[in-house]
């Protein structure tokens, strides 16, 4: 549709602005998150803690999205692409909630790794799939803002490269443990390599709303993927 | 995108000439239903004004159309030509064809009288006939000479008081003026006195604006029990009753068919930029 976004009712624009706003808050704060995680992965002296703090604005927002959709709905009876874009809102908001959800298990897991003096180090070779997770994230919540279907398509194509990384990290550490023997730190890397895997996921899943709340159309189920970790 | 109402369209046949939906679409589930009405290049003309201009459309049996559009988009116009309302109106001409069954009702030949009895007609405002209940719904059979004797009458009153809805709150008080019931009440007597004739169509033509909400939902009701023995045309500016009462919903602007088409995908997923515009309430 290529309609005229106004409205006649200004006091509606102006809720769909209010409820834009929260999502693109929660996607912003969310990102930060995974970015601060992402750079200091490998980097011992770096203390993530005071991030987990963050998690929780990142929930309440999320509350405050699925308050004000109830309000938009009950009250203004959206209808069309309207219905739509409110509808998908609470689905955003629920992913990225999930996606703060993940950064902080990271978090947990590196803080774990560090409290058994184990070695942290061993999470620098992450920086490939946390590169491209990050690359994701970041494009997926620009075609949101712009509410651009091509782009975020262009994003859900790209979570198999994504599982690829990850399918190389998987297989190196499995190698590795099979020659050395398995250790905290190589079972701590697969956990969070498996969590930002599952943050691209999650990025796939918020690129479909988008396509979904402009252009009225699913994206085909039978996106490529290539995570052999999950076959 | 183009107008599309020279094309002929039917929600619920397939046609090659109604691209309802677009080929890579997921088709919306609607059930099959034959057509009541088939209307076929419509113009209507009031004097020198085009008010319809070469509608095609085919209505589908037993089931609630809606007819929804901005004031002056023709809906009612068109809506009265499916019982030749419009001949009562001076210097108004109706051109095309409208075929129901095996008469084309646009026939000047047709007598509107027969055609208005096999037609049905609900109005804005409740308009009762300043009788009693019972004479206002035994009004038609009457002079439809479909009554020949007092029990037939009887049982055409209370028949069509109970599919209106509204026996159990009249039954012991059919000779007591008309115009004493509630604004509700008087809208279901209209009804039942329009479906005392049994007509196969019944046109409604704004019935719930003159009520409050609960009796707009029992008319709503109504409406969805009539369904499977009536076609029913409703025009009406509520949105949301449009969205809640029809199945297949036609948009109408300038005098032109815009889209029509199931409900659900009308109001989920429009096709056209100007039906997106006018039921989301945007700047079109």
């Amino acid at each position: 549709m290529t309609t005229n976004n106004r409205h006649i009712s200004t006091a509606f624009d102006a809720d769909l602005q209010a409820l834009d706003a929260l999502v693109e808050k929660m996607g912003k704060l969310a990102l930060a998150q995974f970015v601060a995680v992402s750079d200091s992965l490998g980097q011992p002296a770096t203390d993530l803690s005071s991030l987990l703090a963050n998690d929780k604005t990142i929930d309440d927002l999320d509350l405050a999205v699925y308050d004000k959709t109830i309000e938009i709905i009950a009250l203004r009876s959206p209808q069309a692409e309207d219905l739509r874009r409110i509808i998908t809102a609470l689905k955003l908001a629920s992913y990225i909630e999930r996606i703060g959800d993940y950064t902080c298990n990271i978090i947990k897991r590196r803080n774990m790794m560090t409290a058994d003096g184990g070695d942290i180090e061993s999470l620098a070779p992450l920086t490939s799939i946390t590169s491209v997770a990050t690359a994701m994230l970041t494009d997926v919540l620009d075609a949101l803002g712009r509410r651009d279907a091509d782009k975020a398509k262009a994003v859900w194509l790209r979570d198999v490269e994504l599982d690829e990384k990850h399918g190389e990290i998987y297989k190196a550490v499995y190698q590795g443990m099979l020659a050395k023997g398995s250790s905290p730190a190589s079972i701590n890397t697969l956990f969070i390599a498996k969590n930002i895997e599952r943050i691209g996921d999650f990025c796939t899943s918020i690129a479909e709303q988008i396509y979904f709340a402009v252009t009225g159309e699913m994206l085909d189920a039978t996106r490529p993927k290539a995570d052999i970790t999950s076959q | 995108m183009a107008m599309t109402s020279d094309i002929g369209m039917s929600p619920a046949m397939p046609s090659n000439t109604a691209p309802m939906v677009a080929a890579d679409t997921v088709a919306v589930a609607t059930e099959a239903r034959a057509t009541k009405i088939s209307a076929r290049n419509v113009n209507v003309f009031y004097g020198t004004m085009q008010a319809i201009k070469s509608i095609s459309l085919d209505i589908p049996a037993q089931s609630i159309t809606a007819f929804i559009g901005p004031s002056g988009c023709g809906k009612s116009t068109f809506l009265r030509c499916f019982n030749r309302m419009n001949d009562v109106i001076p210097n108004c001409r109706v051109e095309g064809e409208i075929r129901m069954g095996d008469i084309n009702i646009n026939d000047p030949s047709n007598d509107p009288v027969l055609i208005r009895a096999r037609v049905g007609m609900v109005f804005q405002k409740p308009n009762p006939f300043p009788k009693s209940i019972f004479d206002n719904v035994v009004y038609g059979p009457r002079i439809h000479g479909m009554v020949a004797s007092k029990a037939e009458a009887e049982a055409i009153v209370e028949d069509s008081l109970k599919r209106a809805g509204l026996w159990n709150e009249v039954h012991d008080r059919l000779y007591d003026p008309a115009t004493g019931l509630s604004g509700g009440q008087q809208q279901r007597l209209c009804i039942a006195r329009a479906i005392a004739i049994s007509p196969e169509v019944l046109l409604m033509d704004e019935p719930c604006s003159a009520l409050d909400p609960i009796a707009t939902s029992v008319i709503e009701e109504l409406m969805h029990e009539l369904r499977g023995n009536y076609t029913i045309i409703i025009v009406t500016h509520s949105m949301q009753q449009a969205a809640r009462v029809s199945q297949n919903t036609a948009y109408f602007h300038l005098g032109h068919l815009i889209e029509f088409g199931d409900t659900k995908q009308i109001f989920m997923r429009p096709q056209q930029d100007q039906t997106e515009a006018y039921i989301s309430g945007k700047i079109g």
